[in-house]
Protein backbone atom coordinates (compact mmCIF):
# COMPACT_ATOMS: atom_id res chain seq x y z
CA UNK A 1 0.00 0.00 0.00
CA UNK A 2 1.09 3.48 -0.52
CA UNK A 3 1.57 6.10 2.08
CA UNK A 4 0.35 9.41 0.88
CA UNK A 5 1.97 12.30 2.59
CA UNK A 6 -0.83 14.72 3.13
CA UNK A 7 0.08 18.16 4.22
CA UNK A 8 -3.24 19.41 5.38
CA UNK A 9 -4.31 22.92 4.77
CA UNK A 10 -4.32 23.32 8.51
CA UNK A 11 -0.62 22.73 8.48
CA UNK A 12 0.05 25.74 6.37
CA UNK A 13 0.04 28.12 9.20
CA UNK A 14 0.73 31.25 7.28
CA UNK A 15 -2.92 32.20 7.01
CA UNK A 16 -2.99 35.67 8.47
CA UNK A 17 -5.47 36.88 10.99
CA UNK A 18 -6.99 40.25 10.41
CA UNK A 19 -4.13 42.24 11.88
CA UNK A 20 -0.85 41.79 13.68
CA UNK A 21 0.85 44.08 16.12
CA UNK A 22 4.53 44.80 15.77
CA UNK A 23 6.88 45.89 18.50
CA UNK A 24 10.49 46.10 19.59
CA UNK A 25 11.41 43.92 22.53
CA UNK A 26 14.67 44.58 24.35
CA UNK A 27 16.72 41.86 26.00
CA UNK A 28 16.87 44.14 29.02
CA UNK A 29 15.00 47.33 29.71
CA UNK A 30 17.20 48.53 32.55
CA UNK A 31 20.69 47.89 31.26
CA UNK A 32 23.82 48.99 32.97
CA UNK A 33 26.19 51.34 31.24
CA UNK A 34 28.36 49.30 28.92
CA UNK A 35 25.81 46.52 28.52
CA UNK A 36 24.87 45.06 25.16
CA UNK A 37 21.13 45.10 24.54
CA UNK A 38 19.54 42.89 21.93
CA UNK A 39 16.56 44.37 20.08
CA UNK A 40 14.10 41.92 18.62
CA UNK A 41 11.35 42.81 16.20
CA UNK A 42 8.25 40.85 17.06
CA UNK A 43 4.96 40.38 15.26
CA UNK A 44 1.89 38.91 16.86
CA UNK A 45 -0.96 39.66 19.13
CA UNK A 46 -1.27 40.40 22.83
CA UNK A 47 2.51 40.64 23.08
CA UNK A 48 2.80 37.02 22.10
CA UNK A 49 4.95 37.37 19.07
CA UNK A 50 7.24 35.68 16.64
CA UNK A 51 10.57 37.18 15.72
CA UNK A 52 11.02 39.08 12.49
CA UNK A 53 14.52 38.96 11.19
CA UNK A 54 16.24 42.17 10.22
CA UNK A 55 15.56 43.07 6.63
CA UNK A 56 17.61 46.05 5.58
CA UNK A 57 15.51 46.45 2.44
CA UNK A 58 12.46 47.08 4.59
CA UNK A 59 13.99 49.40 7.16
CA UNK A 60 13.44 53.09 6.65
CA UNK A 61 14.97 54.06 9.99
CA UNK A 62 16.24 52.06 12.94
CA UNK A 63 17.86 54.45 15.35
CA UNK A 64 18.84 55.03 18.92
CA UNK A 65 18.57 58.51 20.33
CA UNK A 66 21.39 59.40 22.65
CA UNK A 67 22.08 62.65 24.43
CA UNK A 68 24.61 63.60 21.77
CA UNK A 69 22.50 62.67 18.77
CA UNK A 70 20.98 59.82 16.83
CA UNK A 71 22.80 56.70 15.72
CA UNK A 72 21.71 53.90 13.43
CA UNK A 73 21.08 50.65 15.29
CA UNK A 74 23.67 48.22 14.00
CA UNK A 75 22.75 44.72 13.01
CA UNK A 76 23.35 42.07 10.42
CA UNK A 77 20.85 41.71 7.60
CA UNK A 78 18.77 38.64 8.27
CA UNK A 79 19.68 38.50 11.94
CA UNK A 80 17.57 37.99 15.02
CA UNK A 81 17.89 40.01 17.19
CA UNK A 82 17.55 42.65 14.51
CA UNK A 83 19.82 45.05 16.32
CA UNK A 84 22.29 45.14 19.17
CA UNK A 85 23.25 48.36 20.92
CA UNK A 86 25.72 49.13 23.63
CA UNK A 87 24.60 51.47 26.37
CA UNK A 88 27.13 54.26 26.38
CA UNK A 89 25.79 56.48 29.12
CA UNK A 90 23.13 56.50 31.81
CA UNK A 91 19.71 57.92 31.14
CA UNK A 92 16.57 57.23 29.16
CA UNK A 93 17.28 55.70 25.78
CA UNK A 94 14.72 55.81 23.01
CA UNK A 95 15.01 53.42 20.09
CA UNK A 96 12.80 53.71 17.04
CA UNK A 97 12.09 51.48 14.09
CA UNK A 98 10.29 52.63 10.98
CA UNK A 99 9.59 50.33 8.08
CA UNK A 100 9.04 51.28 4.49
CA UNK A 101 5.44 50.90 3.31
CA UNK A 102 4.68 47.37 2.28
CA UNK A 103 1.62 45.88 0.65
CA UNK A 104 -0.92 43.68 2.32
CA UNK A 105 -4.12 42.36 0.86
CA UNK A 106 -7.04 41.21 2.93
CA UNK A 107 -10.42 39.79 2.04
CA UNK A 108 -13.12 42.37 2.68
CA UNK A 109 -14.51 40.57 5.72
CA UNK A 110 -11.07 40.33 7.32
CA UNK A 111 -10.40 43.95 6.50
CA UNK A 112 -13.63 45.08 8.12
CA UNK A 113 -12.89 42.91 11.15
CA UNK A 114 -9.51 44.54 11.52
CA UNK A 115 -10.96 48.03 11.13
CA UNK A 116 -13.24 47.22 14.03
CA UNK A 117 -10.51 45.70 16.18
CA UNK A 118 -8.24 48.68 15.71
CA UNK A 119 -10.99 51.23 16.23
CA UNK A 120 -10.65 52.67 12.74
CA UNK A 121 -14.23 53.86 12.69
CA UNK A 122 -13.70 56.63 10.15
CA UNK A 123 -12.37 54.20 7.58
CA UNK A 124 -14.99 51.63 8.41
CA UNK A 125 -17.72 54.17 7.73
CA UNK A 126 -16.45 54.87 4.22
CA UNK A 127 -15.12 51.44 3.30
CA UNK A 128 -16.99 49.83 0.44
CA UNK A 129 -16.47 46.21 -0.38
CA UNK A 130 -14.82 45.63 -3.74
CA UNK A 131 -17.49 45.08 -6.36
CA UNK A 132 -15.78 42.20 -8.08
CA UNK A 133 -16.06 38.73 -6.63
CA UNK A 134 -12.87 37.81 -4.91
CA UNK A 135 -11.89 41.44 -4.56
CA UNK A 136 -9.51 42.35 -1.80
CA UNK A 137 -8.76 45.41 0.28
CA UNK A 138 -5.32 46.60 -0.76
CA UNK A 139 -3.26 48.38 1.81
CA UNK A 140 0.22 49.71 2.38
CA UNK A 141 1.36 49.35 5.98
CA UNK A 142 4.28 50.91 7.83
CA UNK A 143 5.58 49.96 11.25
CA UNK A 144 6.49 52.74 13.68
CA UNK A 145 7.80 50.90 16.71
CA UNK A 146 9.67 52.32 19.64
CA UNK A 147 11.17 51.05 22.88
CA UNK A 148 12.35 52.94 25.93
CA UNK A 149 15.25 51.76 28.07
CA UNK A 150 16.44 53.22 31.34
CA UNK A 151 20.07 52.96 32.33
CA UNK A 152 20.82 54.03 35.85
CA UNK A 153 18.53 56.06 38.07
CA UNK A 154 15.85 58.29 36.62
CA UNK A 155 17.03 61.86 36.38
CA UNK A 156 14.66 64.78 36.97
CA UNK A 157 13.46 66.36 33.78
CA UNK A 158 14.40 63.37 31.68
CA UNK A 159 11.49 62.21 29.57
CA UNK A 160 10.35 60.60 26.40
CA UNK A 161 10.79 62.69 23.26
CA UNK A 162 9.49 62.35 19.73
CA UNK A 163 11.72 60.45 17.36
CA UNK A 164 9.88 61.75 14.33
CA UNK A 165 8.13 58.51 13.42
CA UNK A 166 5.12 59.06 11.15
CA UNK A 167 2.78 57.77 13.84
CA UNK A 168 4.26 57.95 17.29
CA UNK A 169 3.30 57.49 20.90
CA UNK A 170 5.19 59.73 23.27
CA UNK A 171 4.90 59.29 27.02
CA UNK A 172 4.29 62.59 28.75
CA UNK A 173 6.93 61.69 31.32
CA UNK A 174 9.56 59.05 31.80
CA UNK A 175 7.64 55.77 32.27
CA UNK A 176 10.46 54.57 34.51
CA UNK A 177 9.54 57.37 36.90
CA UNK A 178 5.96 56.10 37.03
CA UNK A 179 4.55 53.27 39.10
CA UNK A 180 1.88 50.70 38.51
CA UNK A 181 -1.58 52.00 39.30
CA UNK A 182 -0.69 55.66 38.84
CA UNK A 183 -1.82 57.67 35.81
CA UNK A 184 0.52 57.61 32.86
CA UNK A 185 -0.34 59.59 29.73
CA UNK A 186 0.72 59.25 26.13
CA UNK A 187 0.30 61.59 23.22
CA UNK A 188 -0.32 60.10 19.81
CA UNK A 189 0.97 62.14 16.92
CA UNK A 190 0.61 61.67 13.20
CA UNK A 191 3.20 63.56 11.17
CA UNK A 192 3.96 65.56 14.29
CA UNK A 193 0.38 66.63 14.93
CA UNK A 194 -1.88 65.31 17.69
CA UNK A 195 -4.14 62.52 16.50
CA UNK A 196 -7.54 62.72 18.15
CA UNK A 197 -10.09 59.98 18.71
CA UNK A 198 -7.69 57.14 18.04
CA UNK A 199 -7.95 53.85 19.88
CA UNK A 200 -4.87 53.23 22.01
CA UNK A 201 -4.35 49.89 23.72
CA UNK A 202 -1.91 48.95 26.48
CA UNK A 203 -0.94 45.29 26.90
CA UNK A 204 1.10 43.67 29.65
CA UNK A 205 3.66 41.13 28.47
CA UNK A 206 3.42 38.83 31.46
CA UNK A 207 -0.34 38.87 31.64
CA UNK A 208 -1.98 40.11 28.44
CA UNK A 209 -5.38 39.92 30.09
CA UNK A 210 -4.45 43.10 31.93
CA UNK A 211 -5.26 45.00 28.76
CA UNK A 212 -6.34 48.64 28.93
CA UNK A 213 -7.69 50.80 26.14
CA UNK A 214 -8.86 54.34 25.58
CA UNK A 215 -9.44 56.98 22.93
CA UNK A 216 -7.20 59.97 22.49
CA UNK A 217 -8.66 63.38 23.20
CA UNK A 218 -8.35 66.46 21.00
CA UNK A 219 -4.77 66.89 22.07
CA UNK A 220 -4.01 63.30 21.11
CA UNK A 221 -3.68 62.37 24.75
CA UNK A 222 -4.78 59.20 26.45
CA UNK A 223 -4.22 58.28 30.07
CA UNK A 224 -3.94 54.83 31.58
CA UNK A 225 -3.59 53.53 35.09
CA UNK A 226 -1.57 50.47 34.22
CA UNK A 227 -2.39 47.97 36.94
CA UNK A 228 0.83 45.96 37.16
CA UNK A 229 4.55 46.46 36.83
CA UNK A 230 6.48 44.81 34.06
CA UNK A 231 6.90 45.16 30.33
CA UNK A 232 4.05 46.93 28.59
CA UNK A 233 3.30 47.72 25.00
CA UNK A 234 1.13 50.70 24.14
CA UNK A 235 -0.08 50.72 20.56
CA UNK A 236 -2.30 52.47 18.04
CA UNK A 237 -3.11 52.28 14.34
CA UNK A 238 -3.92 55.09 11.94
CA UNK A 239 -5.19 54.70 8.40
CA UNK A 240 -5.64 57.07 5.52
CA UNK A 241 -6.60 56.68 1.87
CA UNK A 242 -3.54 55.62 -0.09
CA UNK A 243 -1.87 58.16 -2.37
CA UNK A 244 -3.31 58.24 -5.87
CA UNK A 245 -0.15 56.80 -7.38
CA UNK A 246 -0.03 53.85 -4.99
CA UNK A 247 -1.19 50.39 -5.98
CA UNK A 248 -3.34 50.30 -2.89
CA UNK A 249 -6.56 51.68 -1.54
CA UNK A 250 -5.41 52.41 2.01
CA UNK A 251 -2.27 53.25 3.90
CA UNK A 252 -1.82 52.33 7.55
CA UNK A 253 0.67 53.27 10.24
CA UNK A 254 1.24 51.07 13.26
CA UNK A 255 2.69 52.75 16.33
CA UNK A 256 3.91 50.91 19.38
CA UNK A 257 6.09 51.69 22.34
CA UNK A 258 7.45 49.26 24.90
CA UNK A 259 8.90 49.89 28.33
CA UNK A 260 9.28 48.23 31.72
CA UNK A 261 6.95 49.87 34.21
CA UNK A 262 8.25 49.91 37.79
CA UNK B 1 13.76 -4.51 -1.69
CA UNK B 2 13.20 -3.26 1.78
CA UNK B 3 9.83 -3.53 3.43
CA UNK B 4 9.15 0.18 3.40
CA UNK B 5 8.55 0.06 -0.34
CA UNK B 6 5.35 -1.79 0.26
CA UNK B 7 3.74 1.26 1.74
CA UNK B 8 5.48 4.20 0.16
CA UNK B 9 4.59 5.89 -3.10
CA UNK B 10 6.94 5.08 -5.94
CA UNK B 11 8.74 8.42 -6.22
CA UNK B 12 9.38 8.46 -2.54
CA UNK B 13 10.49 4.85 -2.61
CA UNK B 14 13.00 5.70 -5.26
CA UNK B 15 14.20 8.53 -3.12
CA UNK B 16 14.47 6.16 -0.18
CA UNK B 17 16.43 3.69 -2.20
CA UNK B 18 19.01 6.37 -2.71
CA UNK B 19 19.05 8.13 0.60
CA UNK B 20 17.35 5.77 2.99
CA UNK B 21 15.19 8.52 4.36
CA UNK B 22 12.35 10.59 3.17
CA UNK B 23 12.03 14.06 4.46
CA UNK B 24 9.06 16.29 4.14
CA UNK B 25 10.16 19.75 5.04
CA UNK B 26 7.59 22.40 5.52
CA UNK B 27 8.89 25.88 5.79
CA UNK B 28 6.25 28.08 7.30
CA UNK B 29 7.51 31.50 6.66
CA UNK B 30 6.74 34.86 5.25
CA UNK B 31 7.23 34.91 1.56
CA UNK B 32 8.00 38.07 -0.32
CA UNK B 33 5.16 37.28 -2.66
CA UNK B 34 2.61 36.80 0.10
CA UNK B 35 0.72 39.99 0.69
CA UNK B 36 0.37 39.72 4.42
CA UNK B 37 1.83 41.22 7.52
CA UNK B 38 5.16 39.87 8.70
CA UNK B 39 4.96 36.24 9.68
CA UNK B 40 6.91 34.11 12.06
CA UNK B 41 8.91 31.14 10.93
CA UNK B 42 8.54 27.58 12.10
CA UNK B 43 10.38 24.81 10.30
CA UNK B 44 8.87 21.35 10.41
CA UNK B 45 10.79 18.39 9.04
CA UNK B 46 9.05 15.03 8.90
CA UNK B 47 11.15 12.03 8.03
CA UNK B 48 10.45 8.36 7.56
CA UNK B 49 13.54 6.32 8.14
CA UNK B 50 13.60 2.85 6.67
CA UNK B 51 12.77 1.03 9.90
CA UNK B 52 9.04 1.87 9.83
CA UNK B 53 9.44 4.73 12.18
CA UNK B 54 8.78 8.38 11.76
CA UNK B 55 10.52 11.41 13.18
CA UNK B 56 9.36 14.99 13.33
CA UNK B 57 11.62 17.94 14.09
CA UNK B 58 10.00 21.30 14.78
CA UNK B 59 12.42 24.21 14.86
CA UNK B 60 10.91 27.29 16.47
CA UNK B 61 11.75 30.41 18.38
CA UNK B 62 12.26 29.39 22.00
CA UNK B 63 10.68 32.46 23.52
CA UNK B 64 7.59 32.29 21.32
CA UNK B 65 7.04 28.58 21.82
CA UNK B 66 7.56 28.79 25.55
CA UNK B 67 5.10 31.67 25.78
CA UNK B 68 2.46 29.69 23.90
CA UNK B 69 2.94 26.68 26.14
CA UNK B 70 2.68 28.86 29.25
CA UNK B 71 -0.39 30.61 27.88
CA UNK B 72 -2.04 27.27 27.18
CA UNK B 73 -1.43 26.33 30.81
CA UNK B 74 -2.79 29.72 31.85
CA UNK B 75 0.49 30.45 33.57
CA UNK B 76 2.18 33.86 33.60
CA UNK B 77 4.88 34.23 31.03
CA UNK B 78 8.36 33.59 32.28
CA UNK B 79 11.49 35.36 31.09
CA UNK B 80 14.40 32.92 31.20
CA UNK B 81 17.72 34.70 31.04
CA UNK B 82 19.92 31.97 29.65
CA UNK B 83 19.89 28.91 27.43
CA UNK B 84 20.02 26.73 30.54
CA UNK B 85 17.04 28.50 32.06
CA UNK B 86 15.08 28.02 28.83
CA UNK B 87 15.99 24.35 28.81
CA UNK B 88 14.72 23.96 32.37
CA UNK B 89 11.37 25.46 31.41
CA UNK B 90 11.08 23.26 28.34
CA UNK B 91 11.96 20.21 30.40
CA UNK B 92 8.84 20.96 32.42
CA UNK B 93 6.56 21.85 29.53
CA UNK B 94 7.78 19.90 26.54
CA UNK B 95 5.26 17.08 26.92
CA UNK B 96 2.50 19.67 26.52
CA UNK B 97 3.48 20.06 22.87
CA UNK B 98 1.71 16.76 22.23
CA UNK B 99 -1.57 18.36 23.22
CA UNK B 100 -1.20 20.85 20.38
CA UNK B 101 -0.53 18.54 17.49
CA UNK B 102 -1.86 15.42 15.94
CA UNK B 103 -0.14 12.78 13.88
CA UNK B 104 -2.44 10.31 12.24
CA UNK B 105 -1.90 7.38 9.94
CA UNK B 106 -5.13 6.47 8.17
CA UNK B 107 -7.05 8.47 10.77
CA UNK B 108 -5.48 6.55 13.63
CA UNK B 109 -3.62 8.79 16.01
CA UNK B 110 0.00 7.83 16.33
CA UNK B 111 1.70 7.65 19.65
CA UNK B 112 4.61 9.98 20.08
CA UNK B 113 7.22 11.06 22.53
CA UNK B 114 8.41 14.67 22.55
CA UNK B 115 11.75 16.06 23.57
CA UNK B 116 12.85 19.68 23.48
CA UNK B 117 16.39 20.89 23.00
CA UNK B 118 17.26 24.55 23.23
CA UNK B 119 19.89 25.61 20.75
CA UNK B 120 23.35 26.32 21.99
CA UNK B 121 23.80 30.04 22.46
CA UNK B 122 25.56 31.83 19.66
CA UNK B 123 26.97 35.32 19.63
CA UNK B 124 23.64 37.00 18.96
CA UNK B 125 21.87 34.96 21.60
CA UNK B 126 24.54 35.93 24.08
CA UNK B 127 23.32 39.50 23.75
CA UNK B 128 19.70 38.43 23.77
CA UNK B 129 18.88 35.01 25.23
CA UNK B 130 15.30 35.36 24.07
CA UNK B 131 16.59 34.96 20.51
CA UNK B 132 17.42 31.32 21.07
CA UNK B 133 15.83 28.60 19.05
CA UNK B 134 14.42 25.31 20.22
CA UNK B 135 13.97 22.02 18.41
CA UNK B 136 11.12 19.75 19.37
CA UNK B 137 11.67 16.17 18.29
CA UNK B 138 8.89 13.62 18.02
CA UNK B 139 9.37 9.97 17.18
CA UNK B 140 7.25 6.87 16.93
CA UNK B 141 6.33 3.86 14.86
CA UNK B 142 4.55 3.83 11.52
CA UNK B 143 1.69 1.32 11.69
CA UNK B 144 1.53 -1.48 9.15
CA UNK B 145 -0.25 -1.06 5.87
CA UNK B 146 -1.24 2.56 6.02
CA UNK B 147 -2.28 4.75 3.14
CA UNK B 148 -2.09 8.23 4.50
CA UNK B 149 -0.34 10.45 6.96
CA UNK B 150 -1.76 13.65 8.37
CA UNK B 151 -0.29 16.28 10.57
CA UNK B 152 -1.64 19.23 12.50
CA UNK B 153 0.17 21.69 14.77
CA UNK B 154 -1.23 24.80 16.38
CA UNK B 155 1.62 26.34 18.39
CA UNK B 156 2.34 29.04 15.88
CA UNK B 157 1.19 32.53 15.19
CA UNK B 158 -2.04 32.83 13.30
Amino acid sequence: MRLLLTALAALILVTPVAAHDFWVEASQYRPKVGALVGLRLLVGQDMLGDPVRRDDAVIDRFLIRRADGDEAVPGRDGADPAGIVRVAAPGLLAIGYQSRPRPVELPPDKFEQYLGEEGLDEIKSVFRRPAADGGVARELFSRCAKTLLQSGPVQPGEGDRPLGLPLELVADRNPYAAVAGAPLSFVLTYRGQPKANALVVAINRTNPELKRSGRTDRQGRVTFELPAPGVWMVKAVHMIPAPNDAAADWQSFWASTTFDLP
Amino acid sequence: MSSHRSFLPRPLSVYLSIYGVAALVLLLTADATVLAHELGTTLVAISFPSDRTYAVAIAADASALLARLELARQEPRSSPDSAAAYQQRFDLLCADVLEHLSLTFDNVTASAHASCAVDAADVAAAADPSALGVTVTLAGAVPDAVDSFRWRYDLTGT
